[in-house]
Order: structure tokens, then sequence, then C-alpha cells
């Protein structure tokens, strides 16, 4: 007969064999206590926890900030493992850096976004235009912008390859 | 017709691939902290920016204004997530007519759109997931920062804001005790596999959801093409499984499926739980050869139509679970004698 290993007062009427990676835990516990490991381990399994054990592991500092637009603060990011808006991005962006360099998201471009290409396109066909017509005021200021988009797209293909 | 009646690509180990794209907008508070006013924004432009999708021939549902039963019916044919329905005053679902492609709106992100195929055809999901891509990314105010991508409720997210997964059946794996291996290989490469309603649901005929566990760093292409060969590697081992199996006739396997078959052929009462297992066994015996005329989505439909929401949906009453688990059982019986199921 045993008692629960885990609150130690009552009867152990369920016994729980893990095994993780080839090695085997067994645990004689109450039903009282298997419900709460249970939901403990339900709660493990969820990709959002992922999120809250990073926080808890780099503990980002609470400097008071509070988001102007959903109103979170870092502590509330930290419980619920997620930002309230885009703008949490920005106002705590020094707390979840380290974070994000640890999930090396800052490595991540996101997808092949199309804008930038077909405002090249479009810009460079306004530029042959203008060059045409001889507006050159017009054609600098457009030749510029294509420069500037050039070198985004190229930069962001730089970091794709990495 | 839905894509269900359909048959893909290794259909016999990977009965569906799926991508999902989550998008959200810049100037809404996310759903995790919205109220209704905003909900109803999101729901609004979603509407608008969707018209651009015509081809998909989408139908709208308003979970603010549809009853759970009819919600639950998503679920159980995954059509949609079990988080969507928690926030049912502020979510919605556009859903295409052959089911392929769902559009969820305020489940954890604003826009989560999931786009299905049958069988191992990431190619198909990737054309269909770039038009809608397309059209929502013409919307306005799409959140985006340069050095990590889309924004994302949660940020294991960021970045392409696409994941990938596939709906694996990997029975014999798991009868032949080679399942443990292969968990551990697929792990080791950053993939897990789950219940197929999600995380923390049991396996039921052997039916998994592989999906990867860790985020990495990677394009879109990277994404499709790694879980792409994950999904073959798969299905090698599975189809190999199957062929030990076959070949070393054990009796007591065949006698377990030959009586999960007399079972579903002639008990009156059934519940859902029992119904999984037992249209799991029998599906088995269909690998082995022992189980005649029904194909895979066959299977399949008999596994999704029979779930207690769905059949009380289809029947329009509301029935108690006793007389559920009768109408499961003549629904089951009907359908194996109409197919000539032997």
């Amino acid at each position: 007969m045993h008692t629960c290993e885990h609150c130690g007062k009552n009867h152990a009427n369920i016994h729980i064999r893990q095994i993780i990676n080839e090695e085997e835990t067994e645990l004689y516990i109450c039903s009282s206590c298997a419900e709460k490991i249970q939901q403990q381990f339900l709660s493990f399994l969820k990709v959002n926890n992922f999120m809250t054990n990073m926080m808890k592991e780099v503990k980002p500092k609470d400097t008071g900030k509070i988001c102007p637009q959903c109103k979170f603060d870092i502590e509330k990011i930290r419980k619920l493992g997620k930002v309230g808006c885009a703008h949490c991005y920005e106002v705590f962006e020094k707390e979840l850096d380290p974070i994000l360099n640890k999930m090396s998201a800052r490595n991540i471009i996101a997808s092949q976004k199309s804008k930038p290409r077909i405002d090249i396109d479009a810009l460079q066909m306004q530029l042959n235009a203008a060059v045409k017509e001889e507006n050159y005021e017009k054609a600098a200021e457009l030749r510029d912008k294509i420069t500037m988009l050039k070198g985004e797209s190229h930069d962001n293909m730089a970091k794709n390859r990495t | 017709m839905t894509i269900w009646q359909k048959t893909g690509p290794e259909n016999d180990v990977v009965l569906s691939v799926r991508l999902r794209i989550a998008r959200n907008f810049s100037d809404i508070a996310f759903p995790t902290s919205m109220n209704i006013k905003d909900s109803v924004e999101v729901k609004q432009r979603i509407l608008s920016l969707s018209r651009e999708l015509e081809e998909f021939k989408f139908r709208y549902y308003d979970f603010a204004s549809i009853s759970k039963i009819e919600i639950k019916t998503f679920i159980e044919r995954h059509l949609c997530s079990k988080e969507l329905s928690r926030t049912q005053q502020m979510s919605g679902l556009l859903l295409s007519t052959d089911e392929s492609v769902s559009i969820m709106m305020n489940e954890e992100d604003h826009i989560r759109a999931q786009i299905l195929a049958v069988g191992l055809d990431y190619e198909t999901v990737r054309i269909k997931a770039d038009h809608i891509k397309k059209a929502f990314d013409q919307g306005e105010n799409i959140a985006y920062k340069k050095e990590i991508g889309y924004l994302t409720s949660c940020p294991t997210n960021l970045g392409t804001g696409m994941r990938a997964s596939a709906m694996i059946r990997i029975p014999a794996i798991i009868v032949t005790g080679a399942f443990k291996q292969m968990a551990k290989r697929l792990s080791d490469e950053g993939y897990i596999l789950r219940g197929i309603y999600g995380e923390g649901s049991a396996s039921v005929g052997g039916i998994m959801q592989l999906s990867n566990s860790r985020v990495v760093a990677t394009n879109e292409d990277e994404i499709i093409a790694k879980v792409l060969d994950v999904c073959m590697q798969v299905v090698k081992e599975e189809r190999q499984q199957r062929v030990k199996i076959t070949k070393k006739r054990s009796i007591r396997l065949e006698d377990k499926i030959m009586r999960s078959y007399g079972i579903l052929k002639h008990a009156m009462r059934i519940s859902q739980k029992e119904m999984g297992i037992l249209v799991g066994d029998i599906w088995l015996g269909k690998d082995l050869g022992l189980i005649k005329n029904l194909d895979d989505s066959e299977f399949m439909h008999l596994l999704t139509s029979t779930h207690d929401a769905t059949l009380q949906i289809n029947k329009g009453e509301q029935k108690n679970r006793g007389i559920l688990n009768i109408m499961r059982a003549r629904y089951i019986q009907e359908y194996m004698k109409e197919k000539e199921c032997i």
C-alpha cells in the first residue's frame, strides 16, 4: 500500500508510469493530486507555454512601461506568453530582444514579401517616363527611392541565405 | 463536393497536409486584448479583403450568431480549432465550399488561414496559400516589422507567419512498437507527433498530427521542403512495417481486426470513443488486405461523420448521448452495407 508521493497524506490509488527519451519514472499518487498534475502536464504540452517558459528563463526586466494601444505591461506578456498588439513589439523591444534572439527570430526574414518588388518595377517605369519627359528633378527622386528599396531587398536576400 | 471525397498522393499514410498563415492588423489590439468593437472591425476588414478570393466561394459563419453545436461540427471536421470556439462572441469563420480553405477570425491572431489538401500534396496548398497571402498582404496596416517579419500574438510565430503540418496514419508503426524510435528521431529533427484533435488529445486509429516543435529560422520554401522530407520518411517506414505485419500473419492481430469488424457490422450501440478505435482497427485491416471495398477517403468519412455534433446536426434534433450511440451504430452499419464492405 502506497501513500501519495505528491501530498504525502492520502492513499495513492493512481500509478503513473512515464517514459521520456527511454527514461522511465514511476509515481504513486492520489486522485486529487493526479488531477493537478494532469493539468500541469497538459499545459506544459502547449506551445504557448514554450514562450512562458522562455520568459521565465530570460526574465525580461520590468521597467514599468505600458503599451499605449493595448495597455499590456511586461508582466502580462510574461503571464500569457503573448503580446497584446503590434505596438508591443516596439514598446517592449528591449525587453523582448533577448527572447527573440534566443528563438533566432531575428534571423527570420518574413516571407518573400512581394510588395517591394512590385514597387520597384512600377517606380522604374515612372523613372523611364520622367527621363523621357526630361523631368530630371522627379527622375532623381525616383532613382533614390529605387536605390533605397533595392538596398532593402538585397539586405533581405542576404539574410535569407544565412 | 468536399476535398475529403477525393484521394491524393501517398494517401495510404498521409491523410492530409496543412499550411497555416497568421496575420494581424497593426492598428487594432490583438485578440489577446481586444474588445467586441475591435473584433467586429477585424471581421469586416477580413470580409472585405477576402472579396479578392472569389475562387474559393467562401461561406461566412459569424460565431456570435451561430449555435455551439454547429461550431462543434467544424472542430470535429478539423475546419477550425478549439481555441476559436472559446472566444465565440468575437470570432468568425470563412469556409470554402470544398472545405479546403478556412479562415479563422480572431483566434490567437486576427487572421489565421488554414489550407488543406488530401494526401501529401504541398504543391496544391502552396498555390492556394500564395493567393491568400497576396489578398491579405494588400490590406492596409498588416503588422510587419523589417527585422522580425509578420507580427503575431505569440512570438513563436514571428517571421513568415507560416507553419506546415500533416495528418498521418501510422497504425503499423504503432502496432510493431517502432513508434518509440521514430518519435525520437522526429523529435531530434524538431518535429512532434500529437493526437488528431490537437494538443493533449489521444491518438485515434493511429492517426497523428505531425508538426514542427522548434522555432527555426527558415523561409517558406525551407519550411515546406523540410516537412515534405519528414513525411516521406514516415511514409517509407509505415509501408515497411505494414509489409512486415502482412508477412508475419499474426493471428492475434488479425483476430482483433476481424472482431472489430464484427462489432461495427452488428452492434446496436457504439460510443464515439469506441467507434474511433474500431474504425482504426478495420482501417489497418484494409492496409493488410483483410478488409475490402472501403478506400482511405471512405474510412476518413466514416471517422469524421459519426462524431456527436455532426450526427446531431445531420439529424437536426437535440439528442442525448444514448440515442446518439444508437444512431451511430445504425449509420455505420448502413454505410458498410452500402459499400459492400467485407
